[in-house]
Parts: structure tokens; C-alpha cells; sequence
């Protein structure tokens, strides 16, 4: 989340036809979604293309959880 | 002065200051419609009660970064959660919208943010709604101008006063400040006890109108032996509880010293202390406090710390761990023991009207051969490790033991053509806690290798009482003339068939139920490890002879009151050195 707040543009998570915005921690918890589950992301705005380089890149590093 | 009585929890001695923590919800009047002109100052105290809870969580991070980094995440996501758009946006909305007070909108916003977490299958982010009540409460806190207390927070010596304590706040508790615990909802199980145990602080639990009958700020003295609390003591008082609490001090250390030696009755009777454990390192600490083996390790614990299902791989692991350290003691597994109140998100249950009665432990395994069977391999896996018992739970019947045996000849026959090791000799043996099994104990003993007394499940089935409601919990009653028979019927069958009995409930850890276990014919108890030095210790003071004396005394009585009130009174007299004429311990 925080790294979508640095970008000028809106993400939208949605899963089994379900949307969950980007910007907020409760409509991304409630997508309900466990770890390991497939997830499709789009992004609008000026910054979209760099923000989705920057956000699979934390999905590839697993959010540094682990 | 005033003395009160609660539920002793947690056993030793605390002499302090009381300190008052509020865990009741804050009030939310019912939807209270404003006039629009009030629209603009509802948004306002909103926006401010906001503002003030944003500033008491960044105070709360700092802290936290300094001593917990680990759990700064939560408090990141506390103050995220507070500046969303489904909670703070909506409840801007609700009060520009539909004209309802700031209180109002905030309930109601959090209300609508539940019902979404209640549709999560996945039961670690289902319980997230904890984080965003407390979150909520906080607003409301603010709005009602009073704001709420942090237990982390607390710098001064004292102790902690609540109706209830909840897993978040028991975690935040620091024993360089906190002292002692006193709560007035609760039993000797609950939460609240189970953490004072592990912290080594006195803790009294259930004690009626805590709240109003402490203030905070007065000095108090709380006996986690007896359950007593005395509310600003006179000076004879409070010198005799400071006289004992240096004696429950050195007599702490002492008994620790002697834990590692055999526990034997003063007339020289074998009786076998063994620990109950729930997670592979506890072996650990069992080891340090004398156990002689582990009497009851409980499995659920891999099942539901994790998303998926353990592996039979990582299940083995697991167990092999303890077998080892354990190096040749026993160490009895028993199955998966879910259902009822461990609900588990793996099983796709229906909440059932009565979980206690349902589909749980061997019933559900049975049910499930797949799960049941990757368990059953790991344990005869780890039985080439050292000395493995197997314990089925909630065995009802002999068609149910004969499933479960079948079940597990089948990965005995399994293992043997696939050329893994185990142990051939491995001891099978059952709980009983289930009324039936006690009654048909001497058909039961001819299918086992051993019986172990879960006296928690027992008690509970053969009186009806849910022990965890609190309008009958008073009614669990471990010296209940009829539970007595159960214990002394499942002791005299197994005895008949020449198989060990155990006892890995509650009651074999308490040193009042000692005396009479051991006259009752028990050689062999499982108990919390931070018990065992003190079972150990009251095992060394009692003859047999005398225990017999009175247990045959005790099978005599009509009543709970009748037995209680006459093993109280025979202690002193048994053990001048360990207990009162009031049937207290002493130190």
C-alpha cells in the first residue's frame, strides 16, 4: 500500500470477479484472499506502468515477509 | 480492610498498588438523527476524535519500534485501517447521508466492515475484525472523551485490575511492571490464567465485582494459591502476607532443586510425574522442571498455526523433535483432537448448535481417513526415535477403538512394505473422558495397552456443565462424589487387566486432588510442566497407607461440599509441613 501511495495512479485488485481497491487495507483484507491465492491487478493513471513493474517485483520478493 | 475470594490461577504471592484497566465497550447511543445545521460539527468532533486516536497510535509505534520491532507491522496496519475509506469515508458518509451523530457512524461503519470479514473462508483474516473493533474503540473512546488504556503502557509497579483480559492485551503484559492479575470474569483454564502461569505471576480469576469492589490506586495483596485478595490490608495482614510470600519464594527454588529427582511416597511407592506439552520446544522446559516423560502431547497445534495442512513430513519432523529430545522417556501422542471449540478452517465445518457433542477428535478423523492416516504415519515414523506412546481421544465405545487400531494397522502394514522404521512394540491406548468408556472400562482395557483420565472432558460430560459458561462454570466440580466413582471405576479396571492408568487432566496438577489420587490406586500423572515440581513435591510427603485411609473415606460421602470441605481438613493433618489446617498450601 504504501508503495501504490508514492505512485500518481489507482490500482484495483480483483479476485473470483470481486474488486478491492488498492488504496485501502480493509477492501484488500476482505477480498479474501490467503496466501497463495491468484490475484488479477489493473492499473489507471500517468504512473500505472511503473507502478505494476514496482508492484510484482514486491510480489516476486514475496512482500519481504518471509 | 476487606478480604474477597476469587479463583486462585495462578500460584504465588503479589502485594501492590491496584491499577484498574477498562475493557468494557464503550456506550454508543442508539442512532441519535441530527438536524442538518449538525452535520458540520458532527464531521468535526469526528475529524477530531480521528486525529487524537491517530497520534495515540503513532505514540503507541514509537514505543513499540523501541521494544517490539517485530509488531510494529500491527500497529501500521491499525493506523491504515483508521484512515480507510470503508471506516473513516464511510462514516463521513453516514453522517453527511443519513444525519446520525459521529458515534453512530462509526459504529455503524465498523458494522458493515464485520459483515465483510464474516464472509472470509480463511480464519486467521476472518479475526482480523479484532484488529479494526479495537481501532473503532477507540474513536469511540475519544468521542465519549475517554480515552483508551494501553497495558504496554503501564510504568508503574502494580496490579492489573480488569473484567476481562483479552489474548491481545495478555501479550502486551510486562512483568517488570505488572505483578499480579486480577480479573472478574474467568476460570483456572482460561486465557487470562494460562498466561499468568507461563509469566510466573500471581493471578486471581473470577472474582465477582472486581471492579468496583478495587479502585484503582489502593494497595492490595492477591494469593494465587487460595484465590484471596485483600483490599488495603491492616498492618498484621499485610505482614503475614509478606512473611509468606518470601517463604512461597524460597520454597519455589527449593522444590525446583529436588524436581529432578524420582518421585517416590513417603512408604516408597514409584509414582511417575510426566509433562503435558502442546508444542515441540515445551519439551524443553518439561526437561528442566523434572518431567519424567510427556504424558500428553496435544497435536493440534501444526494444524492450526498454519493455512494449509501439515504434511506427514513435516508432522514427523515435529514429533521426531520431542521423541529425541526426550531420549528414551515416554512420550505419548495423542491424535488430532479439533472440532468442538478448536474449530479448524481445514474441515469445511457447519457451525454445529452443540461443538461439544459434535463432530470432533477420533470422530472427525474417522471421518477423515486422509488426514488421520498422514498423522498415524508420522507418529509410527517417530516411534523409531525412542519410546512413543499413541493415545486416541473422546473413544466412546469399543467399535470406535477397533476403527481407530484398524486405521493404524493399516499404516503399520503400509510402512512395513515401504521399509520405513518404526517401532513394532508401540503402546496404543485411549482417553477417557467420555461417561460411556468409564462405564464399559473393563471391556475397553482388553483393546488397549493403556488408559489415560482426561479429567477436564470428564468432568464436564458426566455433570453437564459447560465450564466455560458462566452461569454454571461454579458446577464443575472435580470431587463431585459421581466424577470420583468415574475415576476410581476406570483406576480398578485397568488394574483387573494389569494396564497402566494415567491421569493428564487438570485435576492430577492440583496438590489438593494428589492425596486422594494416589490413594485411588494412580501411579502415574501428567501435569503442566510448571507443576511438576510441586506434584513431585506433595507425592514425597504422602503415604500410601494413609492416602488409601482416605480415599475410602472420601467414597463414603453424599456430596461435593461434604468432600471438599473433609480434604481441606485432612491435609493440614497429613501434611503439617505442606498444607494448613485449612487445607492451604504453605510455604
Amino acid at each position: 500500500m504504501e508503495l501504490i501511495q508514492g505512485f500518481d495512479c489507482e490500482i484495483v485488485f480483483s479476485k473470483d470477479g470481486r474488486q478491492a481497491n488498492g488504496d485501502s487495507i480493509l477492501s484488500l483484507l476482505t477480498l479474501n484472499c490467503p496466501h497463495g491465492s491468484a490475484v488479477e491487478v489493473e492499473a489507471r493513471g500517468p504512473e500505472a506502468a511503473a507502478c505494476l513493474e514496482a508492484l510484482s517485483g514486491l510480489f516476486a520478493r514475496c512482500f519481504d515477509e518471509e | 480492610m476487606k478480604r474477597l475470594k476469587g479463583i486462585a490461577a495462578s500460584p504465588g504471592i503479589a502485594i501492590g498498588r491496584s491499577y484498574q484497566v477498562q475493557r468494557t465497550r464503550a456506550e454508543v447511543v442508539y442512532q441519535e438523527i441530527i438536524g442538518p445545521g449538525q452535520v458540520v460539527s458532527q464531521l468535526h468532533r469526528l475529524e477530531r476524535a480521528v486525529s487524537a486516536t491517530e497520534e495515540e497510535l503513532k505514540t503507541i509505534k514509537a514505543r513499540v519500534e523501541k521494544e517490539l520491532p517485530a509488531q510494529v507491522y500491527l500497529i501500521e496496519a491499525h493506523l491504515m485501517m483508521l484512515k480507510d475509506q470503508l471506516f473513516y469515508g464511510q462514516a463521513r458518509r453516514l453522517i453527511e447521508e443519513e444525519m446520525i451523530s459521529a458515534e453512530w457512524a462509526v459504529y455503524a461503519a465498523s458494522c458493515d466492515i464485520a459483515a465483510r470479514f464474516a464472509a472470509i473462508d480463511d480464519l486467521y483474516l476472518r479475526n482480523r475484525i479484532e484488529d479494526v473493533e479495537g481501532v473503532a474503540e477507540r474513536v469511540l473512546r475519544r468521542l465519549a472523551g475517554q480515552p483508551a488504556e494501553d497495558i504496554a503502557g503501564i510504568k508503574e509497579k502494580g496490579i492489573l485490575v480488569a473484567r476481562n483480559l483479552s489474548p491481545a492485551d495478555t501479550t502486551q503484559i510486562d512483568t517488570n511492571w505488572v505483578m499480579g492479575l486480577v480479573t472478574a470474569m474467568g476460570t483456572r483454564t482460561s486465557h487470562t490464567a494460562i498466561v499468568a502461569q507461563a509469566l510466573e505471576i500471581p493471578a486471581v480469576v473470577g472474582l465477582e465485582h472486581a471492579l468496583e469492589n478495587i479502585p484503582s490506586g489502593v494497595l492490595i495483596v492477591i494469593d494465587g494459591t487460595s484465590g484471596e485478595v485483600v483490599v488495603d490490608p491492616d498492618e498484621e495482614t499485610l505482614f503475614d502476607y509478606q512473611e509468606r510470600q518470601a517463604r512461597f519464594e524460597s520454597y519455589t527454588v527449593e522444590i525446583r532443586r529436588q524436581a529432578h529427582q524420582l518421585a517416590r511416597t513417603a512408604d516408597g511407592h514409584r509414582v511417575s510425574v510426566l509433562a503435558n506439552i502442546e508444542q515441540a520446544d515445551e519439551a524443553v522446559s518439561a526437561l528442566d522442571l523434572g518431567a519424567e516423560g510427556i504424558g500428553l502431547f496435544r497435536t493440534e497445534f501444526l494444524y492450526l498455526s498454519r493455512q494449509e495442512l501439515p504434511t506427514e513430513e513435516q508432522l514427523y519432523l515435529d514429533y521426531r523433535q520431542v521423541v529425541e529430545r526426550m531420549s528414551g522417556r515416554p512420550v505419548t501422542i495423542r491424535t488430532l483432537d479439533l472440532g468442538g471449540d478448536k474449530f479448524a478452517h481445514h474441515f469445511d465445518l457447519v457451525p454445529e448448535m452443540n461443538p461439544a457433542m459434535g463432530l470432533r477428535a477420533v470422530r472427525l478423523c474417522l471421518r477423515r481417513p486422509d488426514i488421520f492416516k498422514t498423522q498415524l504415519r508420522a507418529i509410527l515414523r517417530a516411534s523409531a526415535h525412542g519410546r512413543v506412546r499413541i493415545m486416541f481421544p473422546m473413544i466412546s465405545g469399543i467399535g470406535e477403538m477397533l476403527k481407530c487400531r484398524q486405521t493404524l494397522q493399516e499404516c503399520l502394514d503400509e510402512l512395513r512394505s515401504q521399509g520405513l522404521p518404526y517401532d513394532a512394540e508401540i503402546a496404543v491406548g485411549c482417553m477417557m473422558e467420555v461417561p460411556s468408556a468409564v462405564i464399559i472400562a473393563d471391556l475397553l482395557a482388553r483393546h488397549v495397552d493403556f488408559f489415560s483420565i482426561g479429567t477436564n472432558d470428564l468432568i464436564q460430560y458426566s455433570l453437564a456443565i459447560d465450564r466455560v459458561n458462566e452461569y454454571v462454570a461454579h458446577m464443575y466440580q472435580p470431587f463431585h462424589p459421581g466424577v470420583l466413582r468415574m475415576i476410581s471405576a476406570t483406576i480398578e479396571a485397568a488394574r483387573k487387566r494389569g494396564i497402566p492408568v494415567a491421569m493428564c487432566g487438570e485435576m492430577a496438577g492440583e496438590p489438593l486432588s494428589v492425596p486422594l489420587l494416589l490413594g485411588l490406586g494412580l501411579e502415574e500423572v501428567s501435569v503442566n510442566p510448571q507443576a511438576v515440581p510441586w506434584v513431585k513435591r506433595v507425592i514425597r510427603s504422602a503415604d500410601r497407607r494413609r492416602c488409601r485411609r482416605l480415599a475410602k473415606r472420601v467414597m463414603a460421602f453424599e456430596t461435593e461440599a461434604q468432600v471438599s470441605e473433609f480434604i481441606n481438613q485432612e491435609l493440614g493433618r497429613f501434611f503439617p509441613d505442606l498444607f494448613s489446617a485449612e487445607g492451604q498450601m504453605i510455604y
